[in-house]
């Protein structure tokens, strides 16, 4: 049965693939399309300097419009925040003593006040507000929370303290009842002030890690990130106190796994490539999303990200590119819209000689997800990359990082990587 | 039922056989005279030994069969002093006005005095305050009864009492002792004066009104029995010896009933059958022979005629022998009172309690909201139920027999008595429905039934034998004149001729042959019918049922043929016979068969017949024909009702309910009963809205300037509660209560109504068991034993009370707070009681499927309000869930803004509170963009607009019918519009500020109109909401201004102007011409076409409407004229009733759906 299919696959890729004519007899030996070279060294990957070179010419940090029919989210200092938190409460007030009915305007969040922003590639938050009423039975316990919500952020900012989101759920477990729902009130409260959640004093679970060229002030500290021993430094949620103080990296890697990380930390192997790695384990969390945009902003670094070759990778790297559809109103803040997807590329995995044993067929939640990505407007704008999806779409295979392994442990590090570098074989 | 025996040949029957037994009795009997054997018992002797049959077994329930006998009684006599004394005065009624002294009313506080009463006049005067009432019939429509006029109305007791067989020699013996005791009387004057002071005392808490209000009061005293009396090894429980006595001011007895009074079947009722609550003459007798047996004290009765100077008392025993024995001979004295009758006896029995008597006449008054009723008990207590209404019902008319429940026994003893002159009269009077062709139509088919009995047949001119067979031979017979004996003159006899000529024979028998094979073939049908109908029982299933219906009825037409052949031989017959040649030759002359003949021929011309004279052949063809015959439905006015509407206010009166104010759209006239009893806050609510209506209309030089500087902050918070209270009662607590009367009905021949009323409430206490929920009642009486016996529960059980979402107890009885009360009146109940104590009615087809219907039609409204109130609940449910977030919500509030140095902190707790009164719908909601000036301009021009519109609606509306639709609704918009006037005023003032000229300040009338209008205007605008919002927020200052010119002249004048409608209305009643004058009165009004876009609903809107469209449901009225509210909606299909009626509109009923469409051509007229 695998065998057949597997046949049928090859088939088709014979026609498709430009460099596998002659081997299609001989499926079971996947050998590498494409003339892979060994040992090359950063001063040949002429493609990521020419990136560089070309960001270094653009100069200054891009200057965000936004769109006349979305909210303005500002980054807000901790007085501005703590001044608009009064207002909001005051009026409240107000409210009560006219009406006797409290109700707060929030900024609809739902898909459809989501507004893709072509020009610069970023997804926003509309103009639609949604009303939170005390007196209305629906609302009445959203209304609680996120006055209580409010209460901390308030608390938080004046003692200039932060707070996980998971401290939040356990400041009144009572009223919350599930985190779920204080994450949500923390999400409408930071809409609601119209600024990012960073700026509330809220943080998310820093979950993210770095290494690299690359050093930091971390409050008071200096932190090496080429010098963390076996392991790598984890991204501070407190990314407002993290100042970047030198780098001599090259280009950024954006892994999506820990284990690919493990690869890289083990050999070093920014000292060969000097490059700044860190990955999110998984979807960028918030305080990955902003360390990252924080160094791309600053040291202006070509930034490349790795997944897996399967619609799920593919969203994690969009996530990175446009921000997230729940958090669309602090795009501005975490998007790093200028991130190239270098791999793996469904195109790789023959190109590239991945073994058809490391292949997994495509399930259907994998196929759904597949269309709803390749049904996004920006998707659509990018030809590179809406060929590869579909081109999955057709295998419908999928292969992770550590599919690269069957070649040898040292063969992402060694071969894939600078390869992919050194061909400017990117989306 | 006279039991006359034939002594000699009873003895002659009885005594070979009974020797042995009667030996005894023999050897007694010195004489030789006959022995009776059979002994003829008197009624009262059977009664007095059996008194458990009538209900006065020993126990608890023989105190209320006490009340229940005296009370029926006294309720009967008060209705029919009214009912007589309005018809010799027709303005005559007690003095209703005094209601207002029965609010307070405490008859151990000493009552009433003559000073209350001046009080009271002064306060009406002062106040102005209309205590009419509301003018409630019986059947709620107000249409004034036409007054009939009955022969037989005036004689209720004088004519029609009973003269038994044995009272005559009786009645001599009781003279005798009669005047034995007078010589004794000056002894017995003492006794009298003692009674009289008794009386006095008794009455004088209530003497003021003993001649102003209609009442019965009745004490209850206990005291130590005598141990003789009280038979301890009957019972355990406590015996006690109890003085009853009992007071009403009906109609009297004069003192010739008097002396009936207290004996056996001694009735003004029982003769003639009637809608009464008593019809036997069982019920006091058989209390005053307990009484007796038990005590062996005599009774004392007073009584007063209103015909009479003075009253009688007299104190008796009453005997066996059905007559009485004095203690105090009837003596004339001074009564404390007008009319009426006092009585007074006592009984031993088991201590009472609690729960028997009370509660009898507590479900007395509801029924009998017209009489007031007070009972004080053994120990102290008093409960008085005050009449609740200001009418009497109408007085039930006598009931005739219908012919569909008299029985044979009946008719042959009505023919026996009758000394009518012929059996056509005797028909016509002695039943009802039975017109003079009718009697004719029963009296021919009586005839041919006498036809086929005796084989002749009627030709008019003469009578001819029917044949059957050839060989018989035929006669004819007629009557001819001819002169006998020595008589000069001639004189008729019958003259009887055989026919003997072949050519006349072969004529005759052409005929006959063919009509007796018509009359074998009807005989054939008739077996047929028969079979079918037998058939017709075993079947179930519908469509086969309704097939052999029809064949039956196909037999039936054929039968309807076959008899107009058989007339129309019968004639030819007669012509053919006129010819034959008859002669002195076939003259019979044989005595036999002429005398046969004779007598025959008379027995067959039975109209000519006497009714006390039939033969039994006659008789029976005679019911034969008259069952046959198919008869109207009997008359219905023998059944007075209590009426739905009086059902209800007694509802709401008793257990003080509080109704949204109700529309009945199923009727011409809406009510609303007033739900607050305190009298204060009603003539508050009254001030308050004359003020709003009247002021700014009725002072041309009035402004608002004066007003504004007005600052008087208590009273402003006064109506700010009272608004409050208001919108309480009619919006949150809302109880049900609905009362149902169906169309009258007969049963047995005779017309019976059932009614039905249910309170749903909080307020009304949890039902333990069934009998507290349902409440019996027959003619006005309660029923409170042998429930489950009766057709009214068993009726009540077949409802599925669980579609109209009410729980029940395992019975099928409804349980929790509810009462479902449901009264069966009419004439055709006494034949339905189950027994003698009259405690439950037989279960009738009709009458179950009656009571069924009845609480169906309450049932399906209580569906409505049950999801009403669920929906209600939901929401409280909802603002639960909600206040919990309330204190979480404004804690964190607060504990920001108690961080910031900004601002002052506010008061968590004012805070919380502000909520919860928005919460609890008690806080406006004011304008969010107050841009009141430009609004209240525009509102302006669109009330100026609104304002000549309606006028100019009003006056198209010419037809006194409308005049009389607008007082009641003004009524009902005197609740209704009590949240909408005090926003409209505004409009009002504004209006009247630089209006003026437009409005002139005309006539009271005009101020309803301009109620109107405003109602109308609140309906008709476009955004209500923003408009109630700008006027809300201004609420506080109307009210405000108001407050100011609350001087009291002008709270007077406005009382007055407002009274007047209502006045007006009930004289447009009595007299129509009325309605013409006020109409007449009316200013002349400037007219400015209307050119306003918002939509009202006036007459003339929906008939614009109207004009384009075909048949239109309500729905898609609602659609096309713009409505949003549900009051809106309401008033457009009172509206459309209203057009109904008034013919413009035609109205269809398809599919179940009512659909309306112009009726162009009397619109265009």
């Amino acid at each position: 049965m695998a065998k057949k299919s597997s046949k049928r696959v090859a088939k088709r890729k014979t026609k498709r693939s430009r460099s596998s004519k002659g081997k299609a007899g001989v499926p079971q030996e996947v050998t590498p399309s494409r003339h892979l070279k060994e040992n090359l060294e950063m001063k040949d990957l002429v493609a990521v300097r020419n990136l560089l070179e070309k960001r270094l010419k653009e100069g200054g940090t891009t200057v965000y419009e936004i769109p006349r029919d979305s909210i303005k989210i500002n980054e807000l200092t901790m007085n501005e925040a703590l001044k608009r938190i009064n207002d909001v409460a005051l009026d409240l007030v107000n409210q009560i003593k006219i009406t006797g009915s409290p109700t707060f305007k929030i900024p609809n969040r739902s898909s459809s006040n989501i507004i893709y922003d072509e020009k610069q590639d970023l997804l926003l938050l509309g103009q639609k507000t949604t009303n939170k009423s005390l007196l209305t039975l629906t609302s009445a316990q959203d209304s609680a929370r996120l006055m209580k919500v409010l209460e901390i952020i308030h608390e938080l900012l004046r003692k200039k303290k932060h707070m996980t989101k998971r401290e939040v759920y356990y400041g009144d477990v009572n009223l919350f009842q599930d985190q779920k729902f204080s994450d949500a009130s923390i999400e409408d409260a930071s809409t609601l002030l119209r600024t990012t959640r960073n700026s509330t004093g809220i943080v998310a679970k820093a979950r993210g890690s770095a290494v690299g060229r690359l050093r930091l002030k971390d409050r008071n500290e200096i932190i090496d990130l080429d010098a963390q021993g076996s392991g790598a430094w984890s991204i501070t949620p407190m990314i407002d106190q993290v100042e970047v103080l030198e780098s001599d990296a090259e280009f950024i890697l954006v892994l999506e796994k820990d284990a690919a990380m493990m690869r890289l930390i083990e050999e070093k192997w920014w000292r060969k490539y000097p490059c700044i790695a860190l990955t999110a384990e998984g979807v960028g969390n918030v305080a990955t999303r902003m360390f990252l945009k924080k160094i791309n902003r600053d040291l202006r670094l070509p930034t490349f990200s790795v997944v897996d070759a399967d619609p799920y990778g593919h969203y994690i790297y969009s996530v990175y590119i446009r921000g997230s559809k729940r958090l669309s109103y602090e795009t501005p803040f975490l998007a790093t819209p200028d991130m190239h997807l270098l791999g793996v590329l469904s195109q790789d995995l023959d190109e590239y000689g991945i073994d058809y044993s490391c292949r997994i067929p495509m399930n259907k939640i994998d196929m759904k997800r597949l269309d709803d990505i390749l049904a996004e407007p920006y998707v659509q704008a990018n030809k590179r990359w809406k060929e590869d999806l579909e081109l999955m779409k057709k295998t419908k295979m999928k292969a992770e990082i550590q599919a690269l392994s069957s070649h040898g442990i040292e063969y992402l590090t060694d071969t894939y990587l600078p390869n992919k570098l050194y061909s400017g074989d990117w989306i | 039922m006279a039991k006359k025996t034939n002594t000699s040949t009873s003895k002659k029957h009885s005594e070979p056989s009974r020797r042995k037994s009667r030996a005894k009795s023999e050897v007694k009997s010195i004489s030789g005279a006959p022995q009776e054997v059979i002994r003829q018992g008197s009624v009262a002797e059977f009664f007095r030994k059996r008194t458990q049959l009538v209900g006065f077994d020993f126990g608890l329930n023989k105190h209320t069969q006490y009340c229940i006998e005296f009370l029926d009684n006294s309720l009967d006599a008060i209705e029919s002093f009214y009912w007589k004394e309005s018809k010799r005065h027709p303005e005559y009624t007690f003095k209703l006005k005094d209601d207002l002294l029965l609010q307070n009313f405490s008859y151990l506080a000493g009552g009433v005095s003559e000073k209350d009463l001046q009080d009271l006049e002064e306060r009406l005067n002062s106040e102005r305050v209309d205590d009419a009432g509301y003018s409630l019939t019986e059947d709620g429509t107000l249409a004034i009864l036409p007054e009939e006029h009955k022969e037989d109305e005036e004689l209720i007791i004088e004519e029609e009492l009973p003269k038994t067989d044995e009272s005559s020699p009786e009645d001599d013996e009781e003279a005798k002792k009669l005047r034995m005791l007078q010589k004794k009387d000056e002894e017995r004057a003492q006794e009298v004066q003692n009674i009289l002071e008794g009386i006095k005392n008794f009455i004088f808490p209530i003497q003021v009104l003993v001649e102003r209000e209609p009442f019965v009061i009745i004490q209850l005293t206990e005291r130590e029995a005598q141990d003789v009396f009280a038979d301890a090894s009957q019972t355990k429980k406590e015996v006690l010896e109890y003085d009853f006595e009992i007071f009403d001011n009906g109609t009297g007895m004069s003192p010739t009933d008097l002396e009936k009074f207290g004996k056996y079947l001694a009735s003004s009722k029982s003769q003639k059958l009637r809608q009464t609550r008593g019809s036997q003459g069982f019920g006091s007798p058989s209390a005053f022979s307990d009484a007796q047996n038990t005590t062996g004290k005599p009774v004392t009765v007073v009584s007063k005629d209103i015909n009479h100077i003075y009253g009688i008392a007299s104190q008796f025993y009453t005997t066996s022998k059905n007559n009485k024995e004095y203690v105090v001979t009837p003596t004339e004295i001074d009564c404390p009172f007008e009319h009426g009758t006092y009585i007074r006896l006592q009984y031993i029995n088991v201590k009472y309690r609690k729960g028997y008597i009370d509660s009898y006449i507590q479900m007395t008054a509801l029924t009998n909201p017209h009489i007031t009723i007070i009972f004080l008990d053994p120990y102290g207590g008093e409960t008085i139920y005050p009449r609740r209404v200001s009418r009497f019902p109408r007085e039930p008319t006598y009931a005739l027999p219908h012919p569909s429940s008299v029985n044979i026994g009946d008719f042959q003893d009505l023919l026996r008595t009758s000394n009518k002159l012929s059996l056509s009269v005797f028909l016509q009077d002695n039943f009802v429905r039975l017109s003079s062709s009718m009697a004719k139509d029963i009296l021919f088919n009586a005839e041919f039934e006498l036809e086929k009995q005796l084989n002749l047949l009627n030709l008019d001119h003469g009578v001819i034998t029917w044949a059957h067979n050839e060989l018989e031979k035929i006669y004819f017979i007629r009557k001819e004149k001819r002169i006998f004996g020595r008589a000069k003159k001639p004189r008729e006899k019958w003259v009887v001729y055989s026919i003997e000529k072949s050519e006349d024979l072969k004529q005759y028998w052409d005929i006959i042959l063919p009509f007796n094979k018509i009359l074998d073939d009807i005989k054939r049908k008739n077996k047929e019918i028969k079979k079918l109908n037998k058939k017709i029982s075993t079947l179930s299933v519908k469509k086969e049922i309704s097939s052999i219906k029809k064949e039956i009825s196909t037999l039936e037409k054929g039968i309807a043929a076959n008899l107009k052949e058989i007339n129309r031989q019968k004639k030819k017959l007669s012509q053919i016979v006129k010819i034959f040649s008859l002669n002195a030759d076939s003259e019979v002359s044989d005595v036999k068969i002429t005398d046969k003949l004779e007598e025959n021929v008379k027995e067959l011309l039975i109209s000519q017949a006497r009714p006390n004279s039939l033969t039994q052949k006659q008789t029976e063809a005679l019911f034969k024909a008259f069952k046959a015959q198919k008869f109207m439905k009997p008359p219905s006015d023998p059944a007075v009702p209590i009426g739905a509407s009086v059902l209800e206010t007694t509802l709401i009166k008793e257990y003080n309910l509080n109704p949204a104010f109700r529309t009945d759209l199923f009727h011409d006239i809406e009510y609303i009963i007033e739900p607050l009893t305190q009298k204060e806050s009603q003539n508050f609510s009254y001030r308050i809205l004359y003020k709003f209506l009247q002021e700014p209309y009725l002072n041309p030089n009035f402004s608002t300037k004066d007003l504004l500087l007005d600052d008087r902050e208590h009273e402003l918070e006064e109506y700010r509660t009272l608004f409050l209270k208001f919108d309480a009662l009619y919006n949150i607590e809302e109880d049900f209560i609905y009362a149902h009367t169906r169309p009258p009905t007969s049963g047995k021949g005779l017309a019976f109504v059932v009614e039905a009323g249910i309170a749903l409430s909080p307020k009304i206490p949890q039902a333990k068991t069934a009998q507290q929920v349902l409440l019996r009642y027959v003619n006005r009486t309660p029923k409170m034993r042998d429930n489950s016996d009766c057709a009214i529960w068993k009726g009540c059980q077949m409802v599925n009370w669980k579609n109209y979402k009410l729980d029940t107890f395992d019975n099928g009885i409804p349980k929790g707070s509810i009462r479902i009360l449901v009264n069966v009146s009419g004439p055709y109940v006494h034949l339905m009681f189950k027994s003698q104590s009259k405690n439950a009615l037989a279960e009738d087809e009709i009458l179950l499927k009656e009571i069924k219907y009845c609480l169906e039609t309450i049932g399906r409204k209580i569906r409505n309000y049950q999801n009403r109130k669920i929906r209600r609940e939901n929401r409280r449910k909802r603002s639960k869930v909600i206040e919990k977030y309330i204190p979480i919500f404004v804690s964190s509030l607060v504990n920001i803004i108690k961080n910031t140095d900004l601002e002052q902190v506010p008061d968590r707790k004012e805070l919380e509170s502000q909520i919860y009164m928005r919460l609890e719908g008690k806080l406006e909601v004011p304008e969010e963009k107050p841009e009141s000036s430009e609004k209240g301009t525009e509102n302006f021009e669109k009330i100026k607009e609104k304002i000549n519109k309606q006028k100019k609606a009003l006056e198209k509306e010419k037809e006194p019918t409308i005049t009389k639709e607008k007082a009641p609704n003004s009524e009902l918009k005197r609740e209704s519009s009590i949240s909408v006037k005090p926003r409209s005023i505004l409009k009002k003032e504004n209006t009247s500020q630089s209006d003026v000229k437009h409005i002139p300040s005309h006539a009271p009338k005009s101020v309803e109109k301009v109620d109107d209008i405003i109602k109308k205007w609140k309906k008709g605008a476009e955004h209500p909401k923003s408009a109630k919002k700008i006027i809300k927020v201004k609420d506080s200052d109307i009210i405000k201004k108001k407050t100011i010119k609350k001087n009291t002249p002008k709270v007077r004048k406005s009382t007055q102007s407002k009274l007047t409608p209502r006045k007006a209305f009930t004289s447009k009643i009595s007299a129509p011409k009325v309605t013409t004058q006020t109409k007449s009165s009316e200013p002349p009004k400037k007219l400015t076409k209307p050119s306003s876009k918002i939509r009202i609903i006036t007459t003339d809107t929906i008939l614009k409407t109207l004009e384009n469209q075909n048949w239109v449901n309500i729905k898609d009225l609602i659609k096309l004229l713009d409505i949003k509210d549900v009051k809106d909606a309401r008033y457009l299909q009172l509206k459309l009733k209203q057009l109904t009626r008034e013919k413009k509109v035609l109205l269809t009923i398809q599919s179940g759906r009512t659909y309306w469409k112009l009726n162009k051509a009397e619109v265009n007229l």
